[in-house]
């Protein structure tokens, strides 16, 4: 029960979002989100996205009780998005990620918004204190040793935007990022992160 | 950017890491790099008496936490530091290598690096020992048949391990034959007991299929639940993988160790790999300890081993009501086998 009440927001029913609200062409904003690698391990991404196509779809409605007629919309957007962040994974090692992706959102008449992505990550893994063991040398204690990884990446998510989406805080998000890290041994390794987080509007109108 | 970002991270984590070390309470984690692989290597346990086991889990793929659990590390932990490592290409190992370097001579030669960091780290003088359990008894014969190798333990400590692959299979159909006809004998499960006879018994042990092989495994693990029901086998601590989730990510893990399984069983061609005939080179005192009722490695595969083992110093402990995981089912007798024998050197 407790939790269909996570959901419980997305059954609000909602009045009409402003036109300029809503067309984001052009627009950049901001996101910052919990990343849960593997579903557990904790991070922090900052995201920035700028719509690159932005289609808007308008319906007059009536309400029934009153007679009144407002405009509901809806919303088809092409995105770039860049993001940079990390994760811990406690015992073993942290993780720097930079990415770039392409995405598509759409976000219907209830400011529900589903989003679909793809792109390239660039990771790199932060070891704890490592010492190199190569045969023929002595051990040696590293700096900041860590490797470095290309990982394609989709994304699929959904969230809401706010009722006044002008204000500081646009929306928020819930996403799944698949990623695959090449050449990880001599192997490509699957993660999967969570990613719960909300979009700010870079300035407060 | 991104490097301000990456040395910030970078700091946290060493400092986090920066703790002072108390040697009679050792929380350490490293890494040690060689020949393209990262090695996690978490030590725990009491350094004091600068004695310390480097452990080498099974699978492949496997991981070291895992062997982390249950009673028998808690009592070795209070003797000894234990040194946990996650090898190539399995646990939360990484890197950038080939699949040739998954060869047993690769493999060996990481065991030895880690083996040299551990002398650099915690000083030349403290005393190494070896303990593989199941694929690491294979891996650790491996590092002890390396004369250069060897000369850094002073002992080895062999835990139900594949040094014969054909012979596990081998030995596997004897047992289940003997186990079966005491359990039917005894009126025990006799309908899965009858079927384990007559399907092993029709088997050619001069030339096993892999279908031969996966169901001995299966049935292996289907026999232990059998034997728990009538005792023979001991509960012990079944929480074996209790501490996966905490010491190692789930998901890679599992990715890693079984991509990493297949490729060293495939390129080793382990099915074929005996170390049997060269066990008489080994010198190093030798602990042998398995599990009567192991159909996975039984036991008849640690008898020969000790048969033929070079060592002048060498003991094999057979436990009674274990399987596969003697450390699990009479973890009391089991780490006392090993300080037994540690102190007796």
């Amino acid at each position: 029960m407790k939790k269909l009440l996570w959901f419980l927001p997305l059954f609000i029913p909602l009045m009409g979002i402003g036109q300029d609200s809503l067309n984001t062409k052009g627009k950049s904003f901001y996101s910052l989100s919990y990343t849960g690698n593997n579903l557990i391990n904790p991070g922090l991404a900052i995201t920035w996205e700028k719509s690159i196509r932005s289609k808007i779809k308008s319906k007059s409605k009536t309400k029934k009780k009153t007679g009144e007629t407002y405009t509901r919309l809806k919303n088809r957007e092409f995105l770039h998005e860049l993001e940079v962040g990390f994760w811990n994974q406690p015992n073993t090692y942290g993780v720097a990620f930079l990415g770039y992706d392409i995405a598509y959102r759409r976000t219907g008449y209830l400011r529900i918004r589903y989003k679909w992505a793809l792109g390239v990550n660039y990771v790199n893994t932060i070891l704890p204190t490592t010492y190199s063991a190569e045969e023929g040398e002595a051990v040696k204690k590293m700096t900041l040793a860590g490797r470095s990884y290309i990982a394609p990446h989709f994304v699929m998510g959904f969230g809401r935007m706010t009722k006044n989406p002008s204000a500081l805080l646009r929306a928020w998000h819930c996403n799944i990022r698949g990623m695959f890290l090449l050449n990880y041994n001599d192997i490509i390794l699957p993660m999967l992160n969570l990613e719960l987080g909300v979009t700010l509007n870079r300035k407060k109108s | 950017m991104k490097s301000i970002l990456m040395l910030c991270l970078g700091l946290i984590i060493s400092l986090s890491a920066c703790k002072k070390t108390n040697l009679a309470a050792i929380e350490d984690n490293f890494v040690v790099r060689r020949n393209g692989a990262d090695l996690p290597v978490r030590v725990y346990g009491n350094g004091s008496t600068n004695q310390f086991i480097l452990l080498l889990h099974g699978g492949p793929g496997g991981n070291g936490l895992e062997y982390r659990t249950g009673k028998y590390a808690e009592i070795l932990e209070s003797k000894y530091a234990m040194a946990y490592l996650d090898q190539r290409g399995q646990g939360m190992s990484q890197g950038h290598y080939e699949e040739e370097d998954l060869s047993m001579a690769s493999l060996a030669a990481d065991v030895n690096a880690v083996a040299r960091t551990l002398k650099d780290k915690y000083g030349s003088h403290i005393k190494l020992y070896l303990f593989g359990h199941s694929w690491g008894g294979t891996l650790g014969t491996a590092v002890m048949l390396n004369s250069a190798y060897a000369q850094l333990f002073e002992a080895w400590i062999e835990a139900d391990g594949a040094h014969d692959w054909p012979l596990n299979d081998k030995g596997a159909i004897a047992l289940f034959k003997a186990v079966g006809e005491s359990q039917v004998t005894a009126g025990n499960s006799v309908a899965f007991w009858n079927e384990i006879i007559s399907t092993v018994s029709a088997m050619d042990t001069n030339n096993l299929s892999s279908d031969d092989t996966y169901f001995l495994n299966s049935k292996g693990f289907e026999a232990k639940q059998y034997l728990l029901e009538v005792d023979s086998l001991s509960q012990g601590t079944e929480s074996f993988y209790g501490s996966s989730l905490y010491g190692a990510n789930a998901l890679t893990n599992w990715w890693s160790g079984t991509a990493t399984n297949g490729k060293i069983t495939s390129y080793n061609k382990l099915d074929t790999l005996n170390y049997t005939p060269r066990l008489h080179t080994i010198t190093t005192p030798t602990l042998f300890l398995w599990g009567k009722y192991d159909f996975v490695v039984p036991p008849i595969v640690g008898t020969t081993g000790y048969d033929n083992i070079g060592s002048p110093i060498k003991k094999f402990v057979l436990f009674e009501k274990s399987g596969h995981s003697p450390m699990n089912n009479q973890p009391e007798e089991f780490a006392q086998a090993i300080i037994d024998f540690i102190e007796g050197l």
